[in-house]
């Protein structure tokens, strides 16, 4: 597997009024050429930070303050400016979970579609820039696209104003795309349409797609690999099925016996909550950020920093106790 | 559930319906142009036995809020019954109905904006049981207390304001301020959908416990199915305004006859990496509601619609022990279907 996106020790901190807060806490991970990869986390977990902090597109007030992200030999955090709008939109598109207001309301489709291409100079004409437009309409499902590119985003569904982002995110063929909850604002029957157009694209296209997501479900229906977020660091990587047959962190271990899952014969399993609720990121527990909900901390968690450390294949996790997660009833 | 018939009902709705009027400002009557209906609520009917978690689920749209509101005339129904233990509930008077709104409690979706920020849960509860005159004023403090004991918040949360808690403890004190009167029938309008999976767990816990404990009857509404399965005891879907099938949980989950149903929990990511499709559950989105299709509701996105379908609307009818379906073809909708291809490797 060859490493497309190499984001290494990523922190990036918001100023309020309570102190400095570490949104993104020395977030390390390596995306490979043509998978999905996963993040997942509850909000507040810095997952959406990571994804924006790569892409410059924070909150006026945050600073990414520390680490690289490697894209063909050069460091998107240090690109200067001009440099790196060659690369955000062109090479590294992003998808964002409201689709409705990502559109422009007053400009017609069309233009929306063509605009990046033509800026990025992927097309040579207006008329090549609408005749790929209509190709990437057929491509997202949208019916009659011929005919829709004189429209407006208010004339679109909200199903079908994600269609309509995704095929502006594909329009200058990028290498990676960011999709940053893409299919949560919708409906559960939707949400299952555009999931699989976005797995049968990225299939088709061989483009890197790093998926962020709350929901433990369209982890397992789509991505390859997973990383664990949990009050701006990541805690676990893993393949996807060791993550949801063997975890290695107490946190990832948490989430998965607390989701509610459909069972063929109607049966229901008690859930186990989590006890608590996730930290205060402006000052957060000492030691390991998930010892005061933890059921295996012990004194040694409340002190000290905890880097992954390699578990198995292709998997990492932050927990040094993670030997006595399969002991845990 | 088999005795569901045994026992009389502590709440029935027939035949209920609200409608808003669209469209019916100015320039519509300036221009003559008869103003649009749209029906949130569409005939429905159920009854709800004392003690049942009756869950109601569907897509945003579907009418599965308003008929909570209209349960309690948050919102008034267009026409229809609701009885609330033989009473109907829509015919009493003012003065009448801020006694029966005692006995009926809801719990909101949002916990940020259903508290008032400018009062702390001593005042927010303690005004509930005075303005009842649920307890002497002397025994405000005490039952404050209770009540916070009851959904797991510590007691010297008592002083504080809402902006001090988080989504999960908000939602707590929605559930003690709704608890607080002593309700006959709780409507929890998508209780846990603003707040983390984690948290999620919590919630549903306490609901199931207070429900073991207290022995309350609950009309829950979610958009997510596996949240339904968990915590009802039987389960009711809505599209389009209708119901479109109702059984208690097992039957539902395990045999349904409903297209849509059937799309609904194919649709529903599952956390199991095993478990894949690649085939999309249902196709097409649900028509505008200002215009709905002739018919059955469904016929538009149902992969069994016929000629039938789409000139008479199904009625919803009893084909097994308490399972209600609104389908011509609802004999030909298998389950479960057939085998599903999993992804390339």
């Amino acid at each position: 597997m060859e490493p497309i996106l190499e984001v290494r020790n990523l922190t990036t901190q918001i100023p309020t009024r309570r102190g400095l807060l570490t949104a993104v806490d020395d977030v390390s991970f390596t995306l490979h050429k043509g998978e999905i990869f996963g993040v997942v986390g509850e909000s507040g977990s810095g997952k959406s930070m990571t994804c924006r902090s790569l892409l410059r597109l924070l909150p006026s007030s945050a600073r990414t303050v520390q680490g690289s992200a490697v894209y063909r030999g050069s460091d998107l955090l240090r690109l200067p400016p001009k440099a790196f709008n060659q690369v955000r939109g062109r090479e590294i598109a992003m998808i964002f979970q409201d689709a409705m207001a990502v559109l422009n309301p007053v400009h017609r489709i069309g233009d929306q579609l063509t605009e990046a291409m033509l800026a990025h100079r992927v097309v040579a004409t207006p008329a090549e820039a609408r005749a790929r437009a209509v190709e990437l309409l057929r491509k997202v499902g949208i019916p009659a696209p011929e005919r829709r590119l004189q429209d407006y985003p208010h004339q679109f569904s909200g199903g079908m104003c994600q269609r309509l982002v995704i095929a502006i995110a594909l329009s200058c063929q990028p290498q990676i795309i960011l999709a940053d909850e893409p299919t949560t604002a919708l409906d559960v029957t939707i949400q299952d349409q555009i999931l699989k157009l976005l797995i049968g694209l990225q299939h088709e296209l061989g483009v890197s797609l790093v998926l962020v997501t709350h929901d433990m479900g369209v982890v397992a229906q789509s991505c390859q690999r997973v990383a664990v977020m949990y009050a701006g660091q990541i805690v676990e990587i893993a393949d996807t099925v060791s993550l949801f047959t063997a975890p290695k962190h107490p946190y990832t271990r948490g989430l998965l016996a607390c989701v509610p899952q459909l069972a063929a014969d109607g049966e229901v399993l008690p859930l186990t909550p989590i006890p608590g609720s996730p930290p205060d990121l402006v000052h957060p527990p000492a030691g390991c950020r998930f010892h005061p909900r933890c059921p295996l901390a012990s004194e040694e968690c409340r002190h000290g920093t905890f880097p992954l450390q390699q578990v198995g294949q292709q998997h990492v996790s932050a927990c040094i106790k993670h030997e006595e997660l399969g002991l845990l009833s | 559930m088999n005795d569901l018939r045994a026992v009389p009902p502590i709440l029935e709705v027939n035949r209920l319906s609200k409608r808003y009027v669209m469209n019916a400002g100015f320039w519509q009557q300036l221009t003559r142009r008869p103003p649009e209906l749209l029906h949130a609520v569409d005939d429905v009917s159920l009854r709800i036995a004392p003690g049942e978690i009756f869950g109601l689920v569907g897509e945003s749209g579907s009418g599965k809020s308003t008929l909570g509101r209209c349960l309690l005339r948050l919102v008034e129904p267009t026409a229809g019954q609701v009885l609330f233990k033989g009473v109907d509930i829509l015919q009493l008077p003012r003065a009448q109905m801020q006694g029966m709104r005692r006995k009926l409690q809801i719990i909101f979706q949002d916990p940020y904006s259903s508290l008032n920020p400018r009062m702390t849960v001593r005042q927010m509860l303690g005004e509930v049981l005075s303005v009842h005159r649920l307890c002497p004023p002397h025994r405000v403090e005490a039952r404050v207390r209770e009540l916070l004991h009851l959904v797991g918040l510590p007691a010297d949360a008592v002083d504080r304001f809402p902006r001090h808690f988080s989504g999960g403890q908000r939602q707590r004190i929605g559930i003690a301020r709704a608890l607080a009167m002593e309700p006959e029938f709780i409507v929890a309008d998508e209780p846990v959908s603003a707040v983390d999976v984690s948290i999620q767990a919590q919630v549903l816990n306490l609901l199931i416990d207070l429900k073991a404990q207290l022995g309350l009857t609950m009309l829950f509404i979610a958009h997510d199915l596996s949240v339904v399965q968990h915590i009802s005891t039987r389960v009711g879907v809505m599209y389009m305004g209708k119901l479109v099938e109702m059984a208690p949980r097992r039957l539902l989950f395990s045999q349904p006859r409903h297209p849509y149903t059937q799309g609904l929990l194919l649709a529903a990511p599952q956390p199991d990496p095993f478990h894949h499709s690649t085939r999309v559950a249902l196709e097409g989105e649900p028509p505008s509601p200002l215009h709905p299709p002739a018919g059955c509701r469904f016929h538009t996105r149902c992969p069994l619609a016929s000629d039938r379908c789409r000139q008479a609307p199904p009625p919803l009818q009893e084909i097994g022990e308490g399972h209600w379906v609104a389908c011509h073809h609802h004999d030909l909708a298998v389950w479960p279907p057939p085998a599903v291809t999993p992804w390339a490797a």
